[in-house]
């Protein structure tokens, strides 16, 4: 980082600016000049944590237990949860059909010329729109090189928007795969870091998102679906 | 009683978490309210006064940073210096909302008094309110009364300097020069920490 000298007036400037020691129209034209004032930026940065010290030494007050709750409903971080426990809950029949369907539209002669039992997939999930009645399957082999995703249906995306796949690994990040295609067929090319968060204890969901995609890296838009991935070990 | 908190990890710990809950941890988010929640909730209440509005800043502090935290940037500074400042403007702005300029006793706010008896009122912190006392006092200590109160109003209720010299009844370029001796004091203290 580069500041300028401590005693200038743009030293003091940035201070008086973190101290909140400004008038609002001279705060607002600081805030303006540092989007583009790297020097000052670096100057905001630094009286940020020199300041920061009347606050850090302050005896620590823990909240109560409920802000938690609350701030995580907030978040909606709760919806995920259920949506997760409801997906987890399913019953042994449905979760035979989902895996009877995928077998069916994966091995059924002709789906696909010349697969061999070595390329058999090794992780299924089926991820469905209720309301639409619309739905993807989704398939990686062993060496889970990719993703093969099969629209099972036509989807109508509303409002020009896209619909984003996400996958919510065991460690509780959640990546973005990519694009879902509204109909017909896609494949994704996993990374490396990706593959290894594939696994049978690993969820993928759908999000409605702006056109191309999230611009936060994380969902934004209504969680269209969520589904567990199954690990088929034959 | 309410259990004695303190912050419960390192400061590279934070900055990981803040990096984990930008790419949509939640359980990184979790760890890092129950790491920083007392610190900040302790800033909110110097701030706004009451618990029931430190909570809300709280909860509001905790949404931008499970927003922001992709702009948090490690080399510019700590996670918990990142974190502190996010609360505080929050906090400002919802105190700026919430009342008109002077409807309550600022000036006492930023008092010894008042944590003093903050600390009354929970005898468990009295100790580390104590402490605190003694490191504002070190940090500024050798400041005239009136130079100090200054940098604490501007700190801890967001004052523009015109807001306080009306309070402290000097001109404002005395308030100007006041707090930039505050500033200059603070800065060379910080420069002797090891």
């Amino acid at each position: 980082m580069s500041t300028s000298d401590p005693d200038s007036e743009q030293a003091y400037l940035a201070a008086e600016y973190v101290l909140g020691a400004l008038e609002p129209e001279q705060a607002s034209m600081v805030a303006e000049r540092l989007r583009f004032d790297a020097v000052l930026r670096d100057e905001v940065a630094v009286w940020e944590h020199r300041l920061s010290i009347l606050a850090r030494d302050l005896p620590p007050h823990p909240p109560r237990s409920g802000v938690w709750q609350t701030l995580v409903d907030r978040l909606g971080f709760d919806n995920w949860r259920q949506q997760l426990w409801f997906w987890r809950g399913m019953t042994a029949a449905s979760m035979m059909a989902t895996l009877v369907l995928a077998a069916v539209l994966v091995f059924a002669p002709g789906t696909r010329p010349g697969m061999s039992p070595a390329d058999a997939p090794l992780y299924v999930s089926l991820i469905r729109d209720e309301t639409r009645g619309v739905g993807w399957l989704v398939t990686a082999g062993p060496d889970k090189h990719e993703l093969r995703v099969k629209t099972l249906g036509s989807y109508q995306v509303p409002g020009h928007k896209s619909l984003q796949l996400w996958l919510h690994n065991p460690g509780g990040e959640l990546v973005s795969l990519g694009l879902l295609p509204t109909d017909g067929e896609q494949r994704f090319v996993l990374p490396a870091n990706l593959a290894e968060a594939l696994s049978d204890r690993a969820t993928l969901a759908v999000s409605l998102e702006p056109p191309g995609g999230s611009p936060t890296g994380r969902p934004t838009g209504q969680t269209v679906s969520i589904a567990p991935v199954t690990a088929e070990t034959s | 009683m309410r259990p004695r908190a303190s912050l419960n990890a390192e400061p590279g710990q934070i900055s990981a978490w803040l990096q984990a809950v930008a790419a949509g941890d939640q359980r990184a988010f979790r760890r890092l309210y129950q790491a920083t929640a007392p610190k900040l909730m302790a800033l909110l209440i110097r701030i706004l006064g009451t618990e029931e509005a430190a909570e809300d800043a709280l909860q509001d502090a905790f949404v931008k940073i499970w927003q922001k935290a992709g702009s948090f940037a490690p080399e510019r500074g700590s996670g918990l210096t990142w974190m502190l400042t996010v609360a505080r403007y929050q906090a400002l702005d919802m105190m700026r909302r919430r009342r008109p300029m002077g409807s309550i006793d600022d000036a006492s706010a930023e008092t010894s008094a008042a944590l003093a008896e903050r600390a009354a009122l929970q005898p468990e912190n009295r100790e580390e309110t104590m402490q605190t006392l003694v490191r504002i006092q070190d940090y500024l200590g050798d400041l005239p009364r009136d130079q100090r109160r200054a940098l604490m109003l501007a700190y801890f209720r967001g004052m523009p300097y015109r807001e306080l010299a009306q309070r402290l009844r000097v001109p404002e370029a005395t308030i100007k020069t006041w707090v930039r001796r505050g500033l200059a004091r603070l800065r060379e203290r910080l420069k002797e920490r090891p």
